[in-house]
């Protein structure tokens, strides 16, 4: 197949550089993150960790108790995925083989951190070698650590994974991005119900709305119970109901 | 489903290169992927008589980060490490093989990798991923930094694909 040697239009159709050295295909993935219309965050305090999702039910036909983009990957650690659902699915599906086969050839579970940097470097090879496209979806994980306790980290299409203090992904991830600084600004080191308020508050903020208990998905860890676990929808209307107090 | 870590595997699919020969003689790939070398943090190595230094520049976009979860610099074995300026996850996937091709030498030879054999065949990968089919060129440029069993001070960059060793290598956002 002869091309004549430049990247002849192709650097937008598969992972190869553009002339100014950029992947056209990656920065589309991240586009394709907000095709889903949803946002997420994550927080992180002192000791504990929750991500908090929107819980949009496509239609009225659907099955409501079958529609979550939370998900559980091991004992201590989940995550929440914000963008196609198909492409989440696969990566979370990934991320708990991963884990369990991390669990068989070592004997102790797959800590959060290297969960993460695992997909993160499968994603990688998405972008560099050209027979899988990216992933058009963003990973944030979070979970309990027996050495470093509640940790909250985050994946995307390019490959490129770090740990957060707070974090968000979706449609509405700058605004949310800029409320969590000024949060983060004044208070790093939040208790557990602190990390809670401030993700709803955010989530909260940057859609301009407030939450019936249904539309929201939050789920925690924590030096407390480091079980990654949801939050039942009593324990979020609690939480609802403490926030419009305070305010 | 399973996934090969097999990279002519892989490339089967795809049985041409991606980076090819421009009218003109150049392979523009490897230029793009320079590019984007470019745009990264800058880093420096100096090396003296009593041994190297590598600095790279770590700046977070926000406080949101966690840096203390952002390694630029990795060790490779004991007696050597590299950073890098680029793409963040390609340097990744490199220091996995680096680490994996010192402990490969150490099983074959029972002692500890020399830096200009590690370099060698790093930058031997790098070339393979500008000439075999269906994948790109790396982001990235590495320097490498170590000390050999003679306690030579040992220092290289690879380059644009190329090796270069050096006394002083500064290397800047520029270039």
């Amino acid at each position: 197949m002869s091309r004549g040697g430049s990247s002849a239009g192709f650097d937008r159709s598969i992972t190869i550089f553009s002339p100014e050295g950029r992947l056209y295909q990656v920065e589309y993935a991240f586009k394709a993150i907000n095709q889903s219309g949803l946002t997420s965050i994550g927080v992180r305090g002192k000791d504990s960790a929750c991500v908090i999702t929107q819980r949009k039910i496509p239609d009225k036909l659907v099955d409501e108790e079958t529609v979550s983009h939370i998900y559980r990957v091991t004992k201590h650690a989940g995550c929440v995925m914000t963008g196609m659902i198909a492409d989440s699915d696969m990566q979370v599906s990934r991320a708990r083989y991963e884990a369990a086969d991390y669990k068989y050839h070592y004997g102790y579970e797959m800590p959060p951190d290297m969960i993460s940097k695992r997909l993160a470097d499968i994603g990688q090879s998405y972008t560099q070698i050209a027979h899988m496209r990216p992933l058009g979806c963003c990973l944030i994980m979070i979970g309990w650590d027996e050495e470093k306790g509640a940790q909250l980290y985050r994946v995307d299409p390019a490959g490129f994974f770090c740990g957060f203090r707070a974090c968000s992904a979706g449609t509405k991830q700058t605004e949310s991005n800029n409320y969590l600084e000024k949060k983060i600004k004044k208070n790093s080191m939040m208790n557990e119900s602190e990390v809670i308020q401030t993700a709803i508050a955010a989530l909260s903020s940057v859609l301009a709305a407030d939450f019936k208990p249904s539309e929201v998905e939050i789920a925690l860890v924590s030096d407390r119970d480091p079980v990654f676990r949801k939050l039942t929808e009593t324990e979020i209307d609690e939480q609802l109901n403490i926030l419009s107090e305070r305010d | 489903y399973y996934i090969t870590n097999n990279l002519s595997a892989m490339s089967e699919r795809y049985s041409f290169s991606l980076t090819t020969f421009s009218p003109s003689g150049k392979l523009v790939q490897i230029e793009y992927a320079i590019a984007a070398v470019a745009a990264g943090a800058p880093s420096i190595g100096i090396k003296s008589k009593t041994g190297v230094v590598l600095a790279a520049e770590k700046k977070t976009k926000s406080i949101l980060y966690d840096d203390t979860t952002i390694t630029k610099m990795e060790m490779i074995t004991k007696h050597c490490g590299m950073t890098y300026s680029g793409m963040g996850p390609d340097f990744r996937l490199l220091v996995r093989k680096a680490r994996k091709i010192a402990q490969q030498y150490y099983l074959q030879f029972d002692e500890e990798i020399p830096v200009s054999q590690l370099v060698q065949r790093l930058a031997n990968v790098m070339q393979e991923y500008t000439h075999s089919g269906g994948v790109r060129p790396f982001g990235v440029s590495l320097l490498v930094a170590g000390l050999t069993r003679t306690h030579h001070i040992s220092y290289s960059a690879i380059l644009r694909g190329r090796i270069s060793l050096g006394k002083l290598l500064q290397w800047e956002r520029t270039m």
